[in-house]
């Protein structure tokens, strides 16, 4: 990694010489003494990178009100600075996608662990919805990295669904997951 | 000199991207998972509230989610048959408290079977005076949903329906027995014993 921004610097770099180069203003020639000084600056704006190995988790165990079961979620984080991580639930929960019969639980609170260097999570529990914006979202799931960066890191969330008390219906509970990073200005 | 600030991001995007994610313009970037959880198909009743208060005649031993004895005091007046009712109700009244449940979308049903038909006597007695068996009625209740009325006698061998619905329900589950007095039966010496059995299953999805 640390040979590409090398590479991306002296590419800049490069640029920039030429650039000079070609609108250096006309005077008189001195013979005597020819030199040139070229400043370049270059400028690596922030930014992040994620990738996901799946797009679906589903709960390895059959629920019912009383048992628990675990889910992790494995990925992958590249910042070429600090950052902010947020997770978020689309729904507060994994909710029934059908019609809930009267007496019956339609969601299931789950409790979300974001697992990466520096973070000390104890489990964000029941992981929230978005109270931010899509642009800057904001749970009760957020969290400022500082740790791994400019290089590949990996990181997961693992999350936990509680035993429940109300009986719940037969069928799928489902959500939307995200995961954001968002570099440091 | 002049000072050239060259912006170069994308430049070393192009050398660093892998993952096809959309970046914002902040550096901002997101992944989605779809995430899903399946709950299984069942029937269950609410052993730890059981309730048998409205019985008469009768006594309970180890009555559970799995079965139990019922003890009845058969006789009547004159070593008759004698009236009872054994009045067994699992979890709370209303939803959501503490409540037996079946909870398919598609509902449910319970089947009862009695062995004997009725309460056997222990003894054979060709006299037709003597109750060789004594039949009772069996009435459940799920909820909201009541059950059709089935006799002991109904219910022999493979048994019956007693009680269905078309919906998931939670509730108190009640299952009521009531034998009823019958003076022109007298009882044989021994012991009167049936058993029932309840199947409750959840229709599938």
């Amino acid at each position: 990694m640390s040979n590409r921004i090398n590479r991306a610097i002296g590419i800049c770099l490069a640029i920039a010489g030429a650039v000079l180069v070609s609108v250096a203003p006309a005077r008189a020639l001195d013979r005597t003494n020819l030199s040139s000084a070229v400043t370049a600056t270059g400028f690596i704006s922030p930014k992040c990178w994620l990738s996901q190995d799946v797009m679906t988790g589903t709960f390895p165990d059959v629920l019912n009100a009383g048992t628990t079961s675990t889910l992790t979620l494995d990925f992958k984080v590249f910042c070429n600075k600090s950052y902010v991580a947020t997770v978020y639930s689309k729904n507060g929960a994994l909710k029934y996608d059908g019609t809930v019969a009267t007496g019956f639980g339609d969601t299931l609170p789950y409790k979300a662990t974001l697992t990466l260097p520096g973070v000390s999570s104890s489990g964000c529990s029941p992981l929230s919805k978005n109270s931010g914006t899509d642009a800057k979202p904001k749970s009760n799931c957020t969290f400022k990295v500082t740790g791994g960066i400019a290089s590949m890191t990996s990181g997961t969330i693992g999350l936990t669904v509680a035993a429940g008390t109300a009986a719940l219906m037969a069928g799928n509970y489902t959500d939307t997951l995200t995961l954001q990073v968002t570099p440091d200005v | 000199m002049n000072k050239m600030r060259m912006i170069a991001s994308a430049a070393v995007l192009a050398l660093l991207s892998g993952s096809a994610m959309a970046v914002g313009p902040d550096g901002t970037t997101n992944v989605v998972w779809n995430l899903k959880a399946d709950t299984g198909v069942f029937c269950v009743l609410n052993t730890a509230s059981v309730d048998t208060s409205t019985s008469s005649g009768a006594t309970f031993d180890s009555v559970g989610g799995t079965g139990g004895n019922i003890n009845i005091t058969l006789a009547g007046a004159g070593n008759t048959v004698g009236a009872w009712t054994a009045d067994i109700k699992f979890g709370g009244a209303t939803a959501g408290s503490n409540n037996s449940a079946c909870n398919s979308a598609n509902g449910y049903s319970v089947t009862a079977k009695s062995l004997n038909g009725g309460l056997k006597a222990a003894t054979a007695s060709a006299d037709a005076s003597y109750a060789a068996v004594v039949p009772y009625t069996v009435n459940l209740t799920l909820g909201t949903d009541v059950g059709t009325q089935k006799t002991s006698t109904e219910l022999a061998g493979a048994g019956a329906v007693a009680l269905s619905g078309t919906k998931a329900v939670v509730g108190q589950f009640e299952m009521k027995l009531v034998g009823a007095a019958d003076t022109k039966k007298v009882l044989l010496p021994g012991a009167y014993a049936d058993t029932l059995t309840l199947i409750l299953t959840a229709k599938g999805i």
